[in-house]
């Protein structure tokens, strides 16, 4: 089974790609949404929210954790990986992959303010690629126009072209830094033209799980994917359906008391 | 000589001393570059001003600024991306901000107030390197001098103005003594300091004209003979590099013939001074790609160049391993380029210094061999792995249609006599001048340091834990090196670890280091810096959150135990069947404080499955520590105590 982690509703986006790479396998979606959103948080508080969500995944035991939260990524740059027997794959890893294969030097990242506030992306970027420029531009508007399912007219298109906005001209990519960005990409495909490269790292993150189960020899699984949140039940089943397009998910709800401080 | 780096105040804290005595009036009217500011989301609720981030004057500033302020409903960050860029952050309910890598602490914490933010307005400004200065009755936003930083090392130096603003200063002197520049529009707290570097005696800062049209003057008192490139610009920044002919890098007493007749005798490190002299009248040549590949030995940088141009190379004697190569009647088609570690270049950066000269400047991890290939197309550099004592020091010659240079196209530096008169043992391409200053009270001594130890696990996979197979592979290095006729020092030779003593912790904390495991590591370099021993070498297994990176990997901290690492990378990557992950610079505690040559080496990732199957054999460990011990024979055979440094440990 592999497990997928976010705050909120973006890692539907990771899970669909690596449900289209591994029909086969299970996966557990798991949404700490009892603690959203992350961008009120200190560090400190991502930190302790990172462990005990990579500990709850791990203690379910999959093979694979699959980070679908980029501000948790950013807070593990900083703080270190907390130790977990299932593997981790980190989207700031597959995002600079992808920006390797994409042979881009002048980069983009768009982001979260707590992801864009922690340099992380710039940093790991710029550490792999030596000639590559970064700029980084928070978006925070983004997310909640995605979790109100406003995903159509010119609200969102005009607040994905003000971000885009903030960038400089000439790039060779842009990493969609937030893992609900993907569900606003054909906005970001209009404003930003067909010579710039949009990069969802969850493509590269899917195929390294893929990689990783030829590697182990995968189990024979069903396929199935269950949803788990620790917020509010209906509404998560609500929201899951709607973005999946899945008629009735398997979705569940956990306990705060029995995962999370 | 060490490598220089100096600055003349931080702007930073200077604006706000300025600001705490003047910007007191209240709701007075503002003024930037003479057109009025009026702020109307002002509040004094928390004492000093606070001031709303909807204020459409503010926002109107900002965009003149080229800044742009991101803040959303619910969010606890409010950024602030300026147009350097850097990132200005600051938090909802929290005294605390950062400007770039830099915390600072502002008057208050930002607050809401309804549904709008504010923030301390002296703080914001000082940020932005505003400095709120009273002129009458109002409060004029003078821009202020962020910064002088003064970057180098013995004859050469690059100095760095910033400010909030972009920068065009004018020369207003430019005599043999000293050279000024004015910055219009500009303000500046800072003071005058005193450098003696690249031919730079001081820099004196004076402002002058009215708080709102200041004009600060910048004088640099250069020594006899010093020069000075031409001024550029780079994102707005202001850059001019300095050459001085004194403070010659001391590493040797006396210069041995030089090899190459173009090196200049009297020891004088150019500067060169950007002029048209000697370039083509118009520049007719580009540059329009810089490449940088690793190669089995050592580097390539391909420089493309359409057109044709002359160019000029330089490089600085060891330990000052710099090059560069101006090529000249060239425009650079593209944006500057930094680059970093792709070894041995330590660094890279591609400039336009003057409109008809392109610079590619690098940087070694030593006197590395050296041969620039000209040709038809442009450029290509090839940095070598090997040292050599005393390579050409200059160079010209020309690209493009034409073909031409004062030197063998294909220059690969000769190797001559070293200092005294003998060829170095071991082969002459492995010589090196060892780390200068330490002297091994027992030069057979070597220091072997397992990594981690008792409730310190380092990394585990699958219940096998990095503290035992660390312990494991230094035990049988350390049999071999008895064998061979070393004396070894164990830092740990069970399962505990090295526990912090008073002494190491205070020596951590002295080094502003306050984690507890610094104190741990700390009592490790005490074991070896107390033995006096040759060398010193760190065993660890590396792991990672995913199965991806494999390979072994040797770290160094110091510029001098580069050669010990290459060599003991190289020796490695023969016999142990991992990936090369080659030489890494880092600041790891460890080897950063001990004395001797030091060395870490991750011999392989226990989280990938190839490498895990070699490190839970006996048979790789063992072949792990034979590896290590040849690497430790090559390295003291080719680096003798008796002639590896300047003079200080004969």
């Amino acid at each position: 089974m592999i497990g997928i982690f976010d705050s909120g509703l973006g890692g539907l986006t990771v899970v669909r790609a690596v449900r289209e790479r591994l029909p086969a396998s299970d996966i557990l979606f798991f949404s700490d949404q009892a603690h959203v959103p992350y961008g009120e948080r200190t560090p400190d508080e991502l930190h302790a929210l990172l462990e005990a969500n990579l500990r709850y995944l791990d203690a379910r035991d999959v093979d694979a954790i699959v980070m679908g939260c980029n501000t948790s990524c950013a807070i593990a740059d900083a703080y270190g990986w907390p130790v977990t027997r299932a593997e981790v794959f980190d989207l700031i890893d597959s995002a600079t992959i992808a920006i390797q294969r994409a042979n881009a030097l002048r980069i983009g990242v768009i982001a979260t303010t707590a992801t864009v506030r922690s340099g992380a992306y710039g940093r790991r970027i710029r550490n792999a690629i030596h000639a590559s420029e970064v700029w980084e531009v928070p978006a925070p508007a983004l997310v909640p126009l995605v979790e109100a399912g406003e995903l159509t007219g010119d609200g969102p298109r005009n607040a994905v072209a003000d971000v885009c906005a903030q960038l400089p001209p000439d790039l060779d990519a842009v990493v969609l830094a937030c893992t609900h960005y993907p569900i606003l990409d054909a906005h970001f495909a209009a404003v930003l033209g067909p010579n710039v490269v949009r990069i969802d790292p969850a493509f590269v993150q899917a195929q390294g799980v893929a990689e990783m189960q030829a590697r182990d020899g995968a189990l024979e699984e069903a396929g199935h994917t269950s949803y788990v949140t620790n917020g509010d039940l209906a509404l998560f089943a609500r929201n899951v359906a709607r973005i999946t397009g899945e008629p009735n998910p398997d979705c569940s709800e956990l306990g705060v008391s029995a995962s999370l401080p | 000589m060490s490598r220089f780096a100096g600055r003349i105040g931080s702007a930073f804290v200077i604006v706000a001393l300025l600001s705490s005595g003047i910007s007191r009036a209240q709701n007075t009217g503002y003024v930037f570059s003479n057109k009025p500011v009026a702020f109307s989301h002002l509040s004094n609720v928390a004492g000093p001003t606070a001031i709303g981030i909807d204020d459409p004057a503010l926002r109107g500033l900002l965009r003149d600024l080229g800044a742009v302020l991101t803040w959303q409903p619910g969010e606890r960050y409010v950024l602030v991306t300026t147009a350097q860029p850097q990132v200005i952050s600051f938090s909802v309910g929290d005294r605390r901000f950062d400007v770039g890598p830099i915390s600072a602490q502002a008057a208050f914490a930002p607050f809401l107030q309804g549904t709008e933010v504010y923030l301390p307005l002296d703080d914001l400004l000082r940020a932005l390197y505003l400095a709120p200065v009273r002129d009458g009755g109002v409060t004029v936003l003078q821009p202020q001098l962020a910064s002088i930083d003064v970057q180098g090392s013995g004859s050469q130096a690059l100095l760095v103005a910033r400010a909030g603003i972009p920068l065009h200063p004018r020369v207003v002197t430019d005599g043999p003594d000293r050279v000024v520049y004015e910055f219009d529009g500009v303000g500046s707290a800072l003071s005058t300091r005193a450098f003696d570097v690249g031919g730079i005696h001081n820099v004196a800062i004076a402002t002058s004209g009215s708080a709102r049209d200041p004009k600060t003057l910048v004088t640099v008192t250069l020594e006899a003979g010093a020069r000075h490139d031409g001024a550029h610009s780079n994102n707005g920044d202001f850059e001019v590099g300095f050459g001085g002919n004194g403070g010659a890098p001391p590493l040797v007493a006396v210069a041995t013939v030089a090899p190459q007749p173009s090196a200049s005798a009297s020891e004088t490190v150019p500067a060169p001074v950007a002029s048209a002299s000697g370039s083509p009248a118009a520049s007719v040549a580009s540059v329009s790609t810089v490449s940088v590949q690793a190669t089995s030995d050592g580097s390539t940088i391909t420089i493309a160049v359409g057109g044709s141009a002359s160019y000029e190379w330089h490089r600085l004697r060891e330990p000052d391993n710099r090059f560069w190569i101006d090529i000249k009647g060239a425009t650079l088609a593209g944006p500057p380029l930094d680059e970093t570690e792709a070894d041995p270049i330590v660094s890279m950066r591609v400039r336009q210094i003057d409109p008809q000269t392109v610079r590619v400047a690098l940087s070694f991890v030593g006197a590395n061999s050296l041969a620039i290939l000209p040709s038809v197309t442009g450029l290509q550099i090839n940095v070598g792995h090997d040292e050599v004592a005393d390579a050409p020091r200059e160079g010209s010659g020309s690209v493009g249609a034409v073909v031409s240079a004062n030197e063998p196209q294909a220059l690969i530096t000769p190797v001559p006599p070293d200092m005294y008169g003998q060829n170095p043992p071991g082969g002459a391409s492995d010589w090196k001048f060892g780390p200068r200053g330490y002297v091994p009270t027992n030069p057979r001594l070597i220091v072997i340091d397992p990594g981690h130890g008792g409730g310190d696990p380092g990394t585990m996979r699958n219940g096998v834990a990095e503290k035992d197979l660390a312990l494991d592979m230094a035990m049988r290095l350390r049999t071999i090196l008895i064998a061979r006729g070393w004396q070894v020092q164990m830092t740990r030779s069970d399962d505990h670890d090295v526990p912090a003593t008073s002494q190491s912790a205070a020596e951590a904390e002295k080094m502003g280091y306050t984690t507890s495991a610094a104190g741990d590591l700390q009592a490790r370099d005490d074991i070896a810096n107390a033995s006096g021993a040759r060398l010193f070498i760190s065993v660890h297994v590396n792991g990672y959150i995913n199965s991806g990176p494999s390979g072994t990997t040797t770290y160094y901290s110091k510029p001098s135990d580069a050669a010990f690492a290459r060599i003991m990378d190289r020796t490695l990557a023969q016999s142990l069947g991992t990936k090369d992950d080659g030489t890494v610079k880092s600041h790891l505690y460890v080897t950063l404080h001990a004395n001797m040559p030091a060395i870490l080496v991750e011999t392989a990732f226990l989280s990938n499955p190839d490498d895990y199957a070699k490190l839970t054999s006996s048979d790789w460990r063992q072949k792990v520590a034979q590896s290590m011990a040849d690497g430790i024979d090559a390295y003291t055979q080719s680096n003798p105590v008796s002639t590896a440094s300047t003079g200080g440990e004969r």
